[in-house]
């Protein structure tokens, strides 16, 4: 359906005058991006010189692709990528679609007090500091007095060294850092889910709709960009540690005898770059890290755009 | 809003705004108290190398900092505590990154090594020498360990060799404590060995007032080789004991101290051999076989298997509920003790000499008359006056105030002409070196057995002080006690430490702060457990060569026995 009225676009100019406001609101923000982010920019030049920290960037001699050519030659950061993607593979196949199904079960509920006890306690884990949480676990899983080896005991079985044994920490990372974040990671859902239409449910069910059919008609077809937005930014962290499974977790529950499956892109950029004061070598590495990371980002957008017709940007 | 509240308001903003600016002068902030000194205030910034002087610094009961702190105006500002979990090099690059470094940072030479080349210290060569306490008790001899590219930066928190003949008839002095391993008396017997025990020794020393001799410590059959040692932890394991529903572990420490335990074999401190040879650390000739022991060890569960990846309050846990049947370090091994009698009064531990494989001596450390010294920023405004501070800490009011402290607290009365404490309870855990009462932790004054942090009150953990030999120890004002428990690790911990000067821990240069960093960073608390999960004999073989490329390419290994061979040469080791 095409409209006879056409409406003149404004320029950027009369744009941000009419809603001066506004963009103000956004100045706050936008000072933060400049200077946390597109600032320190500048110092990825760090990533092409042998820094010192005496010398400044300045200074620093330059050195080309050294650092590059270095971290693509040593074993030990394929071992990292690997354990990354794995890693967060496993959270992005199993924490991506949970909080999703959380969300909608939620949904279900009727407003009352039990519904918000229970997205409170959800939320609850969030915001506990993975320091702690990794002390926790310690203790829970310990092989002599955890509560689940002594569980194990009780039932006839041999205690497990989940800490030490490096073919335990896939599936224990991933059920912890998903279990920690699940709630929280529901908000943005139920705000979608919040956001449908509520005619629509009752066209559904005048139409004779099961509570199946709805889900599948109405509810996600109604969040479906918001899954597509989430998948988008989702998929771009696979090679990174922004996403659930953060640098702090894997700091705080590795140890030395996990190293071969704990050992991440991160963690060998910490190990390798902070631990020993090779900055520029840490920089590299995470350089390297982020452009792959954004072509990723930029590759799900476009090709949500392509397939669904819009996409994060 | 009516005019009268919007004055209010007004003025309510002024004064919050008032007290906020007013809190952040140092003087108001602090009370705004009366100085006995002349000088204007001043603060410094402090990095102690030991976390464990944080419980100490907010102490309401520290008697002498107050009066110190008084007497010369100067205050530390700020804390920086270093953790195991974050390297310093790593802290100290961030700090030196935001321009945040702390004015003094105490800490061994290994660290200052590579904090000094930052170029962000003083060079105190001139300085140093007119601190004239300090240089009382400094052996100019070991100067070359306080030197970087022939410059003296690091101000030194001396330790007396009290292993020297001269105090050999001292009947105080009971030597310099030492590492060395140790041992439950009662897991020993059990496992078949005969000794006197420590509480017989003791009972002897008291009765006749002498030192008891190596001799009188020693265990049939003898632990003197890491073979037998080995033994003796299978015999342990085999005895299956428990407390409670948990093993005892047979032996158990915390992953930095596998470079002090690889002193079993040969020495993994920078060394010059008889044949000329210059090797340290994974380089050093004994390391495989050390290495190869461990793994041993590690297999047949003769060690925590927990060692690698526990903190050491867990070490301290473990040891002081009875669990461990042989240790080293431990933060508190008094403590450790105390609590093991609680839980079965046989719980008794006992030092053990240093199991060697023969030959070259394999020194667990090298004595450099002090492992800790003191750097002083450049950005310090008046470096003179606070190295005179610091002086003070040597001197005989100074080491008087840290141990006594001041007259007006009332601690201590005069007995003829000797001080004593006044208050039995104070004079009762001062002398046993009791934590948690009224001893010296409570009141911020020196505890005699306290080998890496004697003096408790703020003031001192900020500075570089004596740490071992305080002449004016409030022991010399009672009968001498011969702990024979401490006196063992002196005895045994000296046989195994480097007097001579033909090693050291550390040397400058970058290759040589490359193995460091390699060693330290990547190697003992990560990539060791590479080696550890080798299933057969071949396969630690291949993983040691392994590692060893890894360390030769990274660590810069042969470049660094360059450094090491030069600075050797250097400072006189044949």
């Amino acid at each position: 359906m095409s409209s006879s009225l056409i409406v003149p676009r404004r320029t950027l100019g009369r744009r941000m005058a009419k809603h001066k406001t506004l963009y103000l609101f956004l100045l706050p923000a936008m000072a933060v991006c400049l200077v946390f982010f597109y600032r320190p920019m500048f110092g990825l030049v760090m990533a092409f010189q042998d820094y010192s920290i005496t010398k400044g960037l300045a200074g620093s001699p330059f050195v080309g692709l050294k650092h590059f050519a270095e971290f693509l030659a040593n074993k030990d950061f394929y071992a990292s990528l690997r354990n990354t993607l794995v890693i967060n593979g496993l959270n992005i196949a199993i924490g991506f679609p949970l909080p999703i199904i959380l969300a909608l079960s939620i949904n279900a509920i009727s407003d009352g007090p039990f519904k918000k006890t229970a997205q409170t306690i959800s939320y609850l884990p969030h915001f506990i500091s993975w320091v702690v949480v990794a002390g926790l676990m310690y203790r829970i899983l310990d092989a002599q007095s955890g509560v689940v080896n002594l569980g194990l005991k009780a039932l006839g079985g041999q205690p497990v060294p989940f800490l030490r044994q490096p073919q335990s920490f896939w599936p224990l990372i991933t059920i912890v850092a998903i279990l920690k974040d699940l709630g929280w990671n529901t908000i943005i859902f139920l705000a979608a889910l919040s956001s449908i239409d509520v005619e629509q449910y009752e066209a559904a069910i005048v139409d004779g709709a099961s509570g199946w059919q709805r889900l599948s008609h109405v509810t996600l077809p109604g969040i479906a960009p918001v899954i597509g937005l989430m998948f988008i930014f989702t998929i771009g962290m696979i090679f990174s540690a922004n996403g659930n499974v953060s640098f702090d977790a894997i700091f705080n529950m590795r140890n030395a005898l996990v190293r071969d499956t704990a050992n991440t892109i991160d963690y060998y950029i910490y190990q390798e770059g902070v631990g020993q004061n090779r900055m520029s070598f840490a920089a590299a590495v995470g350089m390297a890290q982020s452009v792959v990371s954004f072509a990723i980002v930029m590759g799900a957008n476009a090709l949500s755009r392509r397939i669904r017709g819009y996409g994060a940007f | 809003m009516k005019p009268t509240k919007q004055r209010t308001a007004i003025a309510l903003a002024i004064l919050l705004a008032t007290v906020m600016a007013l809190a952040g002068i140092p003087a108001f902030a602090n009370g705004g108290t009366e100085s006995g000194s002349t000088l204007p205030a001043m603060t410094y910034t402090a990095w102690p190398r030991d976390p464990s002087g944080e419980k100490y610094i907010n102490n309401p009961n520290d008697v002498v900092s107050p009066w110190v702190e008084k007497k010369f105006n100067i205050k530390v500002s700020d804390w920086t505590w270093a953790t195991m979990a974050i390297p310093v090099r790593q802290r100290f690059a961030q700090m030196a990154a935001a321009d945040a470094v702390p004015d003094v940072i105490i800490d061994g030479k290994d660290n200052h090594d590579f904090e000094v080349e930052s170029g962000l210290f003083a060079d105190l060569t001139n300085e140093i020498p007119k601190m004239k306490n300090l240089m009382k008790y400094f052996d100019k001899n070991l100067t070359p360990y306080y030197l970087n590219n022939g410059k003296q930066y690091e101000i030194p928190a001396i330790e007396l060799n009290l292993n020297d003949k001269k105090y050999a008839s001292d009947p105080y002095n009971l030597g310099s404590p030492n590492w060395t391993m140790w041992v439950r008396e009662d897991i020993l017997a059990k496992a078949g060995y005969k000794f006197t025990s420590t509480a017989d020794l003791q009972a002897r020393a008291a009765a006749t007032g002498k030192k008891p001799t190596e001799a009188d410590y020693a265990i049939t059959p003898a632990i003197d080789t890491p073979a037998k040692f080995a033994d003796l932890l299978r015999k342990i394991k085999a005895l299956n004991l428990k407390v409670g529903d948990k093993p005892v572990i047979p032996f158990s420490v915390s992953f930095w101290q596998q470079y002090h335990v690889s002193s079993m074999f040969k020495s993994p401190n920078w060394h010059k051999y008889a044949d000329g040879t210059v090797a340290g650390f994974l380089g050093s000739p004994g390391a495989k076989d050390f290495y190869k022991w461990l793994w041993t060890a590690n297999k047949e569960g003769l060690i925590d298997p927990d060692w690698l990846i526990q903190k050491e309050e867990q070490l301290q846990d473990k040891a002081a509920s009875g669990q461990v049947a042989v240790g080293m370090y431990l933060n508190d091994i008094n403590a450790a003790r105390g609590a093991m009698a609680k839980v079965d009064p046989s719980y008794t531990v006992r030092y053990i000499p240093w199991p060697k494989v023969g030959g070259d001596p394999g020194y667990f450390d090298t004595f450099q008359g002090g492992f800790e010294r003191a750097i002083v920023s450049k950005k310090v405004k008046d470096i003179p006056r606070l190295l005179q501070y610091f002086d003070w800490f040597y001197s005989d009011e100074g080491l008087d105030m840290l141990t006594w402290g001041p007259k007006e607290a009332g601690l201590w009365k005069m007995q003829g002409n000797k001080k004593v404490f006044a208050d039995p309870q104070v004079e009762k855990d001062m002398l046993a070196g009791t934590k948690g009462g009224k001893g010296a932790d409570f009141y911020g004054l020196f505890d005699y057995t306290g080998t890496l942090m004697p003096f408790l009150s703020r003031v001192a953990i900020a500075a570089p002080r004596l740490m071992i030999g305080n002449p004016v120890s409030y022991v010399r004002s009672y009968p001498p006690n011969i702990n024979v428990f401490t006196y063992a690790s002196a005895l045994f911990g000296s046989k195994a430490m480097d007097y001579a000067g033909k090693s050291i821990p550390t040397v400058p240069g970058d290759n040589a702060q490359a193995v460091l960093a390699y060693y330290w960073s990547k190697f003992t608390n990560d990539r060791v457990s590479i080696i550890l999960k080798a299933t057969t004999d071949a396969d630690f073989n291949a993983a040691w060569d392994a590692e060893m490329k890894v360390f030769n390419d990274e660590g810069k290994y042969p470049g660094a026995v360059a450094d090491a061979r030069k600075w050797l040469a250097d400072n006189g080791v044949k």
